[in-house]
């Protein structure tokens, strides 16, 4: 696919309403002073493509992605760390372009357009050589002040030497949100730690991700106790490595991989906004890991069976509530009035594809503009941002 | 300047002993360059190798030799071919890659007749297991860590044929003796999937 003609957003973003925030316009457009993420990202994965000779950045990622990274593999237990980050399996380019592909008119959009991706490359050996690179690059990312880490690779079996690293990182304030593994299982590793978001796929009818079982075993979104959140992991289309599939800059691929970078892009969404007092548990005035986390799963669509349940955790990740300020807000004018009542008026009883329907109304991103959404609205009239 | 060559090429053949050592050195170079060219074409020496068929495709597990010094390099080949008249999809729900900057030397990847999104050059596509005799595992390399999932294509006749260099440069095998087994999982035919499993190879680690 050539890189012409116009921008397009995955169906994933608009599904959870990142859009509703940074474009609200609907004109494909970044809206000026939005909050579109602006925030670093520590991508841990297999790297991101860049011309080896001039050294840049695939054209939908170039302004996103900070002008070095780390590469750090293990082999029978000896660790390096190297600057070779390009991305020979094209997986970190695709999950870059999801999180924060950039409006610029071609290609994708990605939920958190405006966030930095610093790329931590990691691969090993065995299985505890994967481990260690792992938690190595966790480390790095805690020692060099990250907030966020998307993790969208699992191994299944746990190491200590991994689990130490996450819960390290938590403690030290950074939120790590990891996919929860294809194998229609137990959540593999770090996404089991309690210490990160274990991130499940769903389709574009919001069932769980689940094709076909392969002979050698079941092929599917992971599931238990331990999965938080779901978000779009089907058909998601984003920015690939040119160089490993010639002359495909975008591509599409599908699995937890791609769901877990939507979670970090709505995270960064939410760090990037105006603390809600709400959820400032310490009233210290900032969100801490722990605040943006529990606002996270407050606002997600519950799926399956009612609260929290094993395959869906507590639902669907929801960029736009959450960064409504204040809420009902759907204008983005930082007020309640009486111009949204009227857009939610207009929109009432519609859903995608009916000629009055506004995502924007539909503040709990159920995909219908009910009762429930003029609630909100009314609960919160009147109200401007503090 | 034409003429003049001419004349010094003929000089070359004006005396007996001359075309004599002519002809020798011409004999020689033949000789030299077919030999060459014989032993290109001769298959690589080629060690222990298992099959496992099933009526739509044929996947072997070979190794280079079934003794090995300690610390030399152990060369795997991994192959699965259609044998049936009718192209295989093969649903892998993970990715294993085999990182070039590493391994560049040690890696190689030869396909025919295959395509889809599973077509990257770095991608391992099959599975294997080495135990030592008494069947404590040494590495297990069957589940990659990237959870998303690719598409491979193989025509009639078309294979995916893999070759590892492992070990020897790395870290050295410990004098012992060896078992390995190979998988190839993913395979759809007519939505029947098969999963493929080799017959095991003993070698020696001296």
């Amino acid at each position: 696919m050539p890189i012409c003609g116009s921008e397009t957003r995955s169906w994933g973003v608009e599904r959870i309403r990142a859009n509703c925030l940074w474009d609200n316009d609907n004109d494909t457009v970044v809206d000026e002073g939005a909050n579109a993420g602006e925030f670093s990202i520590a991508v841990i994965d297999t790297g991101v493509y860049y011309d080896t000779y001039s050294h840049a950045y695939h054209p939908d990622l170039q302004d996103n992605v900070y002008p070095d990274g780390k590469y750090f593999y293990c082999s029978y237990g000896q660790l390096t760390i190297s600057s070779n980050y390009w991305d020979y399996f094209n997986h970190g380019t695709h999950v870059s372009g999801i999180i924060a592909a950039v409006d610029n008119e071609i290609g994708v959009i990605g939920t958190a357009p405006y966030a930095n991706i610093y790329v931590l490359r990691v691969d090993g050996n065995l299985k505890s050589d994967k481990a260690i690179a792992m938690a190595a690059a966790i480390d790095w990312a805690v020692d060099n002040h990250f907030y966020i880490i998307s993790i969208s690779m699992g191994i299944d079996a746990n190491y200590s030497v991994l689990q130490e690293a996450c819960d390290r990182a938590y403690a030290s304030g950074m939120l790590i949100i990891a996919g929860a593994g294809n194998s229609d299982g137990p959540i593999e590793y770090p996404a089991n730690y309690s210490a990160v978001i274990a991130v499940g796929a769903v389709n574009a009818t919001l069932g769980r991700w689940n094709p076909p079982d392969l002979p050698s075993g079941p092929l599917g979104s992971c599931f238990g106790d331990q999965l938080e959140l779901v978000a779009p992991g089907v058909s998601i289309n984003s920015t690939a490595n040119p160089d490993v599939y010639p002359y495909q800059y975008y591509m599409e691929m599908e699995a937890t991989s791609m769901a877990c970078p939507h979670v970090a892009g709505a995270a960064a969404l939410i760090w990037r906004s105006k603390i809600d007092p709400e959820f400032d548990s310490n009233s210290d005035g900032y969100w801490q890991n722990t605040e943006v986390r529990a606002k996270l799963r407050d606002w997600a669509l519950d799926l399956g069976d009612p609260g929290r349940d094993d395959y869906y955790g507590y639902g669907l990740i929801n960029c736009w509530a959450p960064n409504q300020r204040p809420l009902g807000d759907i204008n983005n004018d930082l007020k309640v009035r009486v111009d949204d009542v009227s857009l939610a008026q207009a929109a009432y009883g519609s859903e995608p594809g009916h000629s009055n329907w506004d995502p924007r109304a539909d503040i709990n991103i159920d995909n219908k503009v009910r009762v429930d959404d003029i609630l909100i609205i009314a609960l919160n009239f009147g109200k401007t941002d503090p | 300047m034409l003429v003049s060559l001419v004349v010094s090429f003929r000089s070359l053949f004006a005396s007996r002993k001359r075309r004599a050592a002519l002809i020798s050195a011409a004999l020689i170079m033949v000789l030299v360059v077919g030999t060459y060219a014989y032993l290109k074409s001769l298959p690589p020496a080629s060690g222990p190798r298992v099959y496992v068929k099933t009526p739509f495709a044929e996947f072997y597990l070979e190794l280079d030799k079934s003794e090995y010094q300690f610390g030399e390099n152990i060369t795997i080949t991994f192959c699965v071919e259609n044998t049936s008249n009718k192209t295989i999809e093969i649903y892998k729900g993970y990715i294993d890659g085999i990182d070039p900057s590493v391994f560049d030397e040690y890696f190689s990847t030869e396909t025919y007749g295959v395509s889809g999104s599973g077509l990257n050059p770095y991608y391992f596509h099959f599975g294997y297991v080495i135990e030592y005799i008494n069947g404590t595992e040494f590495e297990n390399h069957l589940h990659g860590m990237i959870p998303a999932t690719y598409r491979l294509f193989i025509e009639p006749e078309g294979y995916i044929k893999q070759t590892m260099a492992v070990f020897g440069s790395l870290i050295p095998l410990s004098p012992s003796t060896y078992r390995i087994v190979a998988f190839f999982s993913g395979v759809m035919q007519e939505s029947v999937g098969i999963d493929l499993g080799t017959p095991e190879i003993i070698f020696t680690i001296r």
